[in-house]
């Protein structure tokens, strides 16, 4: 990897009397250590969901009156071939494809985020129409802010690989966009390990409890 | 007499005076700590206290006697010590120093886990306790001795009896404590908790609410009187306001200063409580707009407290 | 839909004042007053000296670790005036006859603010400045690995400070202390902007400090000169590495609490309500899992600078370097394990409270050795009591007197009895004022000359140590004794007179302590006046042993020259025992610099404009600057030319420069070490 393209902010401190300095394998590294940051909000939002479900129930709605398995299953299904079709992507990338075909599997990645995104959309929309908004029980403050966060990070990924995209276009496939690419994934696969883990515990356990 | 002028004019006496008056003032007054305790729980943690005080000494004089010793002794100017620049390590300091740092730990370890199951809150200290229920609300106490009376900020016990307290809260959390005569445990709405202790001989002390729950916080305090069993027995043949008059007021009132007593409320009303604060509470606010008529009446409520614990000192003299 | 919100004109800070003067309102339309115009006296020296131009294009557009440090220190200097005089007004208050001059909520803002400034706006961005300084220079490297998220992270706090400020001039502050437990902070109990002013303040400066702990951790990891294995790390790179590690993983749990706190408030959710389902608790165990955590975070660097500190001072070899390391590490982990001590009056099981407690002990167990590696450090060694050493010995006097105190709350038995008293706040204090601010004082007087060129005046930084010190002892002895008394913690007013004599000490203590701080201005006045004779250009005016005394003074742009091969733990002592006074430079390169950009406090500025709207409800504007948040960040993401390069001759030329600086500087030694004889590069022995 060479030293001089690099990332936003990098500082060649690496002086070549001791070899060059990996910058795009430590952006990596930072990027590594922030989403064990972001593991602990979602850790702290399932394990007050684990508490919210147990006791916060009040005048709304138990998890398995609630849920059902169908729709959230579609949603998984799609969340998972997208962590498959970016894998394409970025080996794709590393095996030096064609720009073209790096872009098409990261469309196909981020469209079926749409889909994911867009089922989940629809259950809320549900659930709400049906009265139970956030606002009924803790149970439901809990469900609706746990999913929703996880929402918010998809959708914040979806909109950062439309805007890499036209990066992509503008500065051609350089260092600093592989690097940025290689950051989204971890970001997207990532999330998709959260997801298994909501879905376990909010509709599998919800379901069957 | 001095006593009150300072009290009321402090700014009047000098400073130097004062402090030489504390111990005075700290042998004869009225002081509200666990340090003189008047019954066993209390009795026990000011004992726990004063142990782990002495079980740290040996850990920690070293440093104490031992800095000033070297800061002397090795003073660059003047110093009669030797000088090593290069000793950075020695296995037996290494040993000793991990090894009484964990010796002391092991040996305080164990007290805290003997003493916290001796002294567990929610224990009954003796058969048969008298059970109030607690319910803190801003800013005022309702105790409920169930089946025979209701009262407010005023709770008396039996003397050398167990007693159990199931609390709970309206509004913010407090927290309960009657510092004589045992720690303290959270108030919390939703949340029922509990804390058992032994009275000793009769007295008059209070308790107060320690967790600063908005404007009336200093007002927040009730009475506890422990009296004989008699005087006991016959506390709870009083006469007594209907309960509704309290049901109604207890939920509007932010400061209370109406009678005390009251019929006992239906069997299951501190459980309602629990389950759903808002029944005993309008709601309130802990904080109010500074001109409100609210904030007001809180103002005057301070300054009518003050001025009856004035007379109170007074008197005392 | 109102544009403003709820903002009206009562929130403006002069308004209840006119509507009903009281000493409690004129106090508290005499501080927006003082914001206020401070802010125009500040405006118009920057205007009358034409110091506009030199602030943006030297300082806030600066990159450079050294500079971001200077300002991280400078914002909690002024924060720390702010703390201390609230704190001399509530003791003020607690001695006045009953019920004194402040109301219970202005009293109650009070005590919030001086917790929530304390801890947040001096504590943190002291130590996260004093490392940005120093700790680079330590390890050998040019920057932080991330210098622009450095410079987001700074304006963010600056940010949270800001409207933390912005309280006394806008609206009221929370009243429920800094903890600010619900259900007293949720929309019934706490109706007002209070607590939305705590939230975001705190959000802001979170998201910076989580940042500040990424760069850190990747910095040591990284970017350490060849050859510094972790084991030869410096102990202060040390206890950064911990403090970054805790950072990452402990701001979370309050950013998170936070912001569920403003959903409830906001939204009517039901997260820590007590109807419908809601459980405070849970506010409280994330609070402390921060919060925790958080009281490390705040000591380890502090823990760091007196390994630095001492054995320069003792002209000696700090003993038991293996220790202090795994002690480091020890307390790192163990801080994760002890939060509930926190609320051992919650009604948790026996099991789970002596677990708790136990816990707790065993973290005096590393910090003990710890005390006891920094005494043996000064035995047989040569003592010098230059202000550093002096905070550094009173901090170890001081503090093992809080450890005791500490391990006597950490039973909870003990703690039924102390909980919610001035106890407990003399406890804390006891530990914080020695174990961080002492530290931090005694680093800024040690490290000064790195950043400036000259050292700061010892005559008024020793006034400044006893005031402190004494002052300490005066304010905060006296609150055990009344604590015990049982007088509980945030009450405005005390009506039993067996209170009144010790609260008349610790208001005479509280008032040496404001000296303490004047004497620090006044010592950073005069030195600046007597710069001159002060300069130590050669670097290096104390003997000191770590790699950041091997550069001149002030450290230039690019720091290192070369980057040193490291073989030791104690390289620059090793090159001065062969009688170098440089150390040999290795191979000249092209190095590349960040370049300055105004995009990190224009990113931040309008993150903290979207965050007051959001306190006052506006919610359209909180969303417009949300939106130009995020483009600013694109912007940045489109910036591919961020660097400078220096050239390989001009280091050669500084490195020649500097050599030669060194060798013409006149042998001075220790007789003349606070003398301006002391031109850097002092040793015991002219040689």
């Amino acid at each position: 990897m060479s030293a001089t393209m690099t990332h936003e902010g990098a500082v060649h401190t690496a002086s070549h009397d001791h070899g060059h300095h990996d910058k795009t394998g430590t952006v990596i590294f930072g990027f590594w250590i922030f989403l064990m940051s972001d593991l602990i909000a979602f850790s702290l939002m399932i394990a007050n969901y684990a508490d919210a479900e147990w006791h916060g129930i009040a005048n709304g709605p138990s998890p398995h009156e609630l849920f059902s398995l169908g729709l959230p299953t579609i949603e998984t299904m799609a969340l998972l071939i997208s962590t498959f079709t970016f894998g394409l992507c970025t080996l794709g990338m590393k095996y030096g494809a064609s720009m073209k075909r790096t872009v098409f599997w990261l469309v196909v990645t981020l469209a079926l985020g749409a889909i994911f995104l867009g089922i989940e959309l629809y259950e809320f929309h549900e659930f709400w129409t049906e009265g139970n908004t956030p606002q009924v029980s803790g149970f439901l403050t809990a469900y609706y802010s746990l999913v929703g966060l996880h929402g918010l990070h998809v959708t914040s990924g979806i909109i950062w690989g439309i805007l890499l995209m036209v990066q992509m276009k503008t500065f051609g496939m350089n260092d600093l966009m592989k690097s940025r690419l290689v950051r989204l994934g971890l970001f997207w696969h990532m999330l998709d390990i959260v997801w298994i883990a909501l879905f376990t515990k909010v509709y599998l356990m919800g379901v069957l409890s | 007499m001095l006593l009150q002028n300072i009290n009321q004019r402090p700014r009047r006496l000098a400073a130097p005076a004062l402090m030489a008056a504390a111990a005075l003032w700290l042998s004869g007054c009225a002081e509200n700590g666990v340090m003189s305790p008047l019954g066993p729980v209390a009795a026990g943690e000011r004992a726990h206290l004063i142990v782990f005080f002495l079980w740290m000494l040996p850990v920690t004089l070293p440093i104490l006697i031992g800095l000033p010793w070297i800061a002397i002794r090795y003073r660059r100017r003047g110093g009669k010590g030797h000088y090593t620049p290069h000793w950075e390590h020695s296995t037996l300091a290494e040993a000793v120093i991990w090894g009484s740092a964990t010796v002391t730990v092991l040996i305080l370890g164990f007290f805290t886990w003997v003493q916290v199951k001796r002294e567990d809150p929610y224990a009954q200290t003796g058969a048969d306790p008298v059970h109030i229920q607690v319910i803190g609300s801003e800013w005022k106490w309702m105790f409920i001795y169930p089946g025979k009376m209701a009262t407010v900020n005023k709770v008396v016990l039996p003397q050398h009896t167990p007693v159990e307290f199931d609390i709970t809260a309206t509004g913010a959390m407090q927290s309960f404590w009657i510092p004589r005569l045992a720690g303290q445990i959270y108030a919390m709405p939703g949340m029922g908790t509990k804390m058992n202790l032994t009275t000793g001989d009769t007295t008059e002390v209070f308790g107060f609410n320690s967790q600063f729950n908005g404007a009336a916080f200093p007002l927040d305090k009730f009475e506890v009187d422990v009296v004989t069993k008699d005087q006991f027995d016959a506390f709870l043949q009083e006469p007594k306001h209907p309960w509704a008059q309290l049901e109604a007021a207890f939920k509007k009132t932010a400061t209370w200063s109406g009678p005390e007593l009251f019929e006992p409320p239906s069997k299951d009303y501190w459980m309602k409580v629990m389950m759903n604060p808002s029944i005993a509470t309008d709601g309130g606010a802990a904080i109010l707009p500074d001109n409100s008529p609210g904030q007001k009446e809180i103002d005057k409520a301070i300054n009518k407290d003050l001025h009856i614990s004035q007379l109170n000192g007074s008197a005392q003299q | 839909m109102n544009i403003l919100g709820s903002l009206d004109w009562n929130d403006i800070f002069i308004v209840p004042f006119l509507k009903e003067p009281t000493l409690s309102t004129g106090i508290a339309a005499g501080a927006g007053g003082i914001v206020v115009l401070g802010a125009l006296a500040l405006a118009l020296l920057l205007t009358v000296k034409g110091w506009w131009k030199p602030l943006w294009s030297e300082w806030i557009t600066s990159l450079d670790h050294k500079k971001i440090g200077v300002m991280y220190v400078v914002l909690s200097g002024i924060m720390l005036v702010r703390g201390v005089l609230e704190a001399v007004v509530m003791r003020a208050q607690q001695v006045s006859p009953a019920p004194g001059f402040l109301s219970v909520e202005h009293h109650a803002e009070l005590f919030s603010t001086h917790g929530t400034i304390m801890i947040f706006f001096v504590a943190m961005p002291f130590l996260t400045g004093l490392i940005n300084v120093v700790m680079p220079l330590q390890i050998g490297a040019r920057d932080m690995e991330f210098p622009f998220m450095n410079a987001v992270s700074l304006w963010l706090s600056v940010g949270g400070a800001a409207l933390v400020m912005a309280s006394l001039v806008v609206g009221h502050f929370e009243t429920g202390g800094w903890t600010a437990y619900p259900p007293y902070t949720g929309i019934n109990l706490s109706p007002n902007e209070g607590v939305d002013y705590w939230i975001w303040s705190l959000a802001l400066t979170s998201v910076g400090s989580t940042l500040s702990g990424i760069n850190f951790a990747v910095t040591i990891y990284k970017q350490r000169a060849p050859g510094m294995t972790l084991m030869r790390m410096p102990i202060f790179a040390w206890t950064t590495l911990c403090t970054a590690i805790l950072m990452i993983f402990a701001m979370m749990p309050l950013t998170v609490a936070s912001l569920m706190l403003a959903l409830d408030r906001q939204a009517g959710f039901h997260f820590f309500t007590a109807a419908q389902g809601g459980n405070m608790m849970n506010f409280a165990n994330m609070f402390w899992l921060f919060g925790h955590p958080e009281v490390y975070i705040l000591i380890l660097p502090a823990f760091g600078v007196f390994s630095h500190v001492i054995p320069t001072f003792s002209g000696k070899k700090l003993y038991g370097y293996t220790s202090l390391v795994w002690a480091t590490i020890a307390i790192a982990v163990l801080s994760f394990t002890v939060w509930v001590h926190h609320f051992f009056t919650m009604g948790q099981t026996t099991n789970l409270n002596a677990i708790f407690g136990i816990a707790t002990m065993t973290i005096g167990v590393p910090t003990g050795v710890k005390v006891y590696n920094w005494l043996l450090t000064m035995y047989r060694g040569k003592l010098r009591f230059s202000t550093a050493m002096l905070f550094s010995a009173g901090f170890m006097f001081t503090f093992v007197i809080g450890g005791v105190t500490g391990v006597m709350l950490a039973n909870p038995t003990i703690d039924f009895a102390t909980h919610n008293s001035l106890f407990l706040v003399a406890h804390f204090h006891n530990m914080i004022i020695p174990g961080v601010l002492f530290g931090m004082f005694a680093g800024v007087n040690y490290w000064f000359p790195l950043c400036f060129g000259f050292r700061l005046d010892e005559t008024w930084g020793r006034r400044s140590f006893w005031l402190w010190m004494v002052g300490f002892y005066l304010a905060f002895m006296p609150l055990y004794a009344i604590g015990l008394m049982g007088a509980p913690r945030r009450m405005a007013f005390f009506t039993d007179p067996a209170y009144l004599p010790w609260l008349v000490i610790a208001m005479f203590g509280a008032l040496m302590v404001l000296g303490g701080l004047a004497a620090q201005v006044i010592q950073i006045w005069v030195s600046v006046k007597n710069r001159e004779s002060l300069m130590v250009p050669a670097g290096d005016p104390w003997d000191g042993r770590g790699l950041e005394w091997s550069l001149g003074c002030p450290v230039p742009e690019y720091d290192f020259t070369t980057v040193p091969h490291i073989t030791s733990r104690e390289p620059w002592v090793d090159a001065k025992a062969q009688g170098k006074r440089v150390i040999d430079p290795t191979e000249f390169v092209d190095i590349h610099l960040p370049k300055s950009t105004g995009l990190p406090f224009v990113t931040a500025m309008i993150a903290t404009i979207g965050a007051f709207a959001l306190i006052f409800q506006m919610w359209l504007i909180a969303a417009v600057f949300f939106v130009a948040m995020w483009v600013t960040v694109l912007i940045r993401s489109y910036d591919t030319d961020w660097e400078e390069t220096i050239s390989a001759e001009e280091l050669r030329k500084g490195y020649e420069a500097h050599k030669h600086l060194v060798e013409t500087t006149p042998k001075a030694t220790f007789e003349d070490e606070f003398t301006s004889k002391n031109r850097g590069l002092i040793l015991e022995e002219v040689v």
